[in-house]
Order: structure tokens, then sequence, then C-alpha cells
């Protein structure tokens, strides 16, 4: 439930690191989620929504497609 | 921890405890009748929604779109497995008692009891497994 099956890949981490370690409270704050949905987001567990991934986007100020990516 | 996990281990604990409180009452009295005295307790599990009440107050975000999906999800467990259980329950009678039988109102309120006991539990025990898992763990 809610797997990805390795297909949807991001990365969340990678850009939290770049943005001067900005921690995952932060983002789950910007995102309007809960901090446990970053981690398992982080540890591909879970795959969000098409409205979630735009706001995590939008937390980072790139496109979905920085963050986001799938491998058919 | 979520709120929601936190929820379904309250109900997960109070599931327990009446399940243990039915088999100690069985064991001291020998009245099956009696002792679904203590599903009583499951009232309990009602007090659920209280669970939280001051982080919401407080404008957190305590529940987003994982949450609802891993709490869906709990339910249409539990539900799939009543369903099989009531399917199971109803032909064993019909095999082992007969087309003609009838049920008491006894039994009608165990059945119902034992019924509310499993959905609450597969539920609870299914939401704390998905967050387990989604953990990594």
């Amino acid at each position: 439930m809610g797997g990805n099956n390795g297909a949807i890949s991001n990365r969340i981490r990678r850009l939290r690191f770049d943005r001067n370690e900005m921690t995952q409270e932060d983002l789950a704050r910007k995102a309007g989620v809960t901090r446990q949905t970053i981690i398992a987001l982080e540890a591909a567990k879970y795959t969000p929504s098409l409205e979630l991934a735009f706001r995590i986007a939008k937390a980072f100020g790139v496109g979905v497609e920085e963050v986001f990516e799938y491998r058919a | 921890m979520t709120l929601i996990e936190k929820r379904a281990w309250f109900v997960f604990a109070v599931c327990l405890a009446a399940a243990a409180t039915v088999i100690l009452l069985y064991w001291f009295t020998r009245n099956a009748r009696g002792s679904m005295a203590g599903c009583g307790l499951l009232g309990l599990s009602g007090a659920e929604p209280l669970i939280g009440l001051g982080r919401q107050r407080r404008g957190e975000v305590i529940m987003d779109e994982r949450d609802n999906a891993i709490s869906l999800y709990g339910a249409k467990v539990a539900f799939g497995t009543f369903w099989v259980a009531l399917v199971a329950a109803v032909m064993g009678a019909f095999w082992i008692k007969g087309e003609r039988a009838t049920v008491t109102l006894d039994t009608l309120a165990m059945a119902l009891m034992f019924a509310f006991l499993l959905i609450q539990t597969v539920r609870s025990s299914t939401i704390l497994c998905l967050y387990r898992w989604q953990r990594g763990r």
C-alpha cells in the first residue's frame, strides 16, 4: 500500500541537504504533511499524490520533475 | 508516532484487554454468556477520536493523505476479514447444525460482539503493521 516498487524515485534528501540541511520538520510544515510522511517518502516507502508532489516541489522552489523521477 | 498510529495502539490495547477479560471470566465462571460481559470494555474504543484533540487545537498537521490512505486500507482489510469470517461461520453452522436449526438471541449477541472485536483488532493491527513497514523496519 502506497509503495512504488522502485518505479518512482525522489531526490528529497539531496534537495534538503542542498538547502542548508533543511530539516524534515521544516519541509513537512511547508508541504503541509507530517514529518513521518517525509520519512516514508525519503525511504521510498510511499508514493505521494500528484498534489503533494507539487507541494513538495514548491517547498524546494523547483519543478516537480527535479524532485521526482519516473522510470518505466 | 502519528496520531492515527496512537489511536490504533489505543484501540488495539482495548481489544486485547476485552479479549483477556472474556477469557479470564470464562476461566473462572465457566459461563460463556456471563463472560461476554468483558466485551463491554470494547465501548472504550469509542474514545478513539478524543486522542490528539489538543494537537488539533494548536493547528499542527496531525493527519495527511498517507494517514488517510493507511486508515482506509486498515478498514478494507478489517471488513474483508469480517466478511470471510461471517461466511465461514454461516456455512459452518449450516454444515454442523443443518439448515433448519435456530439461533438464540444469546448466540446472536455473542456473535455480534466477537464480530466487533474481530473488526477492531484487525483494523488496528493492520494500521500498526503498515506504519511499521513504511518506516522501513
